[in-house]
């Protein structure tokens, strides 16, 4: 069975179509990325299985079941978390408080002091994101969503712009998290690196 | 972490605490507390906007009422305070959203009518304490 299934989705923005018939099935312990160019309709796709963009034709199912009128929260609480391709942190609130409250609902506070090493968050626990740069801002994003402990992980381009060891860095605690069971669907257009660490690759 | 920086103040040393003895939660598993609400931080953080964003649109109406001379500054009729309330609840999602922030909510599982609520709710407490002072003082 699937973890994630989106099945022939089609979406328009006015009169232009950006998705006709796409699909996308993940199953659990799997990292799927999927490539393309720009405009190919990659972040319409994760959108649209995260609850973001409401298709016009096509469905939504997390574990065989069909989600109804699906939303951002009503797929997190199936256990979806969405990583955009822009920072998901309170830019007001330092770090270590954000991570802790996420933990702290999640249960997974044991798995802070891992987390924080396997992303390099040494030393910005005090930092509020606008005192970040755009990686330490993806891999404090990713962090949040690796203590979240979701059961599906969507992350849309989240290595784009970022070095190398950083991106490696941040690929790995994805394969980690599939490992652990979840399914996790990957976007982006670094097919070399992506390559590395997918099960499967999708070209969009 | 490396162990050379455990002298040194960190994130982590703010997390050690008598929860991180919890067992693990299995993958995509259920939040512990009131799955609905953000977690007591974003709470705080959302209520205490609320508070400000009515305080200000307090100050902005007494001035205004002020300056027409148009009666009682603090004085508003309930049903006045009442839209009051619904317009805090608005402008909180609205500076919510502006920030992103309803992304990561929603990530937690918070829908948008909780969201509004926690703008609405403490403006609705306010007017209602200021009506009862009202009622209550001579």
């Amino acid at each position: 069975m699937y973890r994630l299934e989106v099945d022939c989705v089609t979406k328009h923005f006015g009169r232009r179509r950006v998705l006709t018939n796409a699909s996308l099935r993940v199953v659990a312990g799997q990292v799927l990325h999927f490539v393309g160019p720009n405009g190919a309709g990659k972040t319409t796709l994760l959108r649209v299985a995260a609850g973001l963009l409401r298709a016009e034709v096509g469905r939504v199912s997390v574990d065989g079941t069909t989600v109804p009128r699906p939303t951002l929260a009503r797929m997190a609480r199936l256990g979806l978390f969405f990583m955009p391709e822009e920072s998901l942190l309170t830019p007001s609130m330092p770090l270590a408080r954000q991570l802790r409250a996420v933990s702290e609902r999640f249960g997974t506070v044991d798995r802070v002091e891992v987390v924080g090493e396997q992303l390099a968050l040494h030393d910005l626990g005090d930092r509020s994101p606008t005192q970040m740069s755009v990686g330490e801002q993806r891999r404090a994003t990713l962090a949040l969503a690796v203590l979240r402990n979701p059961a599906i992980l969507l992350a849309d381009e989240p290595i784009r712009g970022i070095d190398p060891i950083d991106s490696e860095r941040m690929l790995q605690a994805m394969q980690e998290l599939a490992r652990r069971g979840a399914a996790v669907v990957v976007t982006g257009h670094e097919m070399g690196l992506l390559g590395e660490y997918s099960d499967e690759m999708y070209k969009l | 972490m490396s162990s050379s920086r455990n002298s040194q103040p960190s994130f982590l040393s703010e997390l050690q605490r008598p929860a991180a003895m919890r067992p693990r939660a299995p993958v995509g598993g259920e939040a512990t507390g009131f799955w609905h609400l953000p977690p007591r931080a974003f709470l705080i953080a959302l209520v205490t906007r609320a508070v400000t964003i009515w305080a200000g649109m307090r100050v902005l109406l007494a001035l205004g009422i002020a300056l027409l001379d148009a009666g009682p500054p603090l004085r508003l009729p309930a049903s006045t305070a009442s839209l009051l309330a619904l317009l805090a609840g608005t402008l909180g999602l609205v500076e919510l959203r502006r920030r992103r922030e309803h992304l990561l909510l929603g990530n937690l599982g918070v829908g948008q009518s909780v969201l509004f609520l926690t703008g609405l709710v403490p403006a609705a407490f306010l007017e209602s304490l200021l009506l009862l002072a009202r009622h209550v003082s001579p």
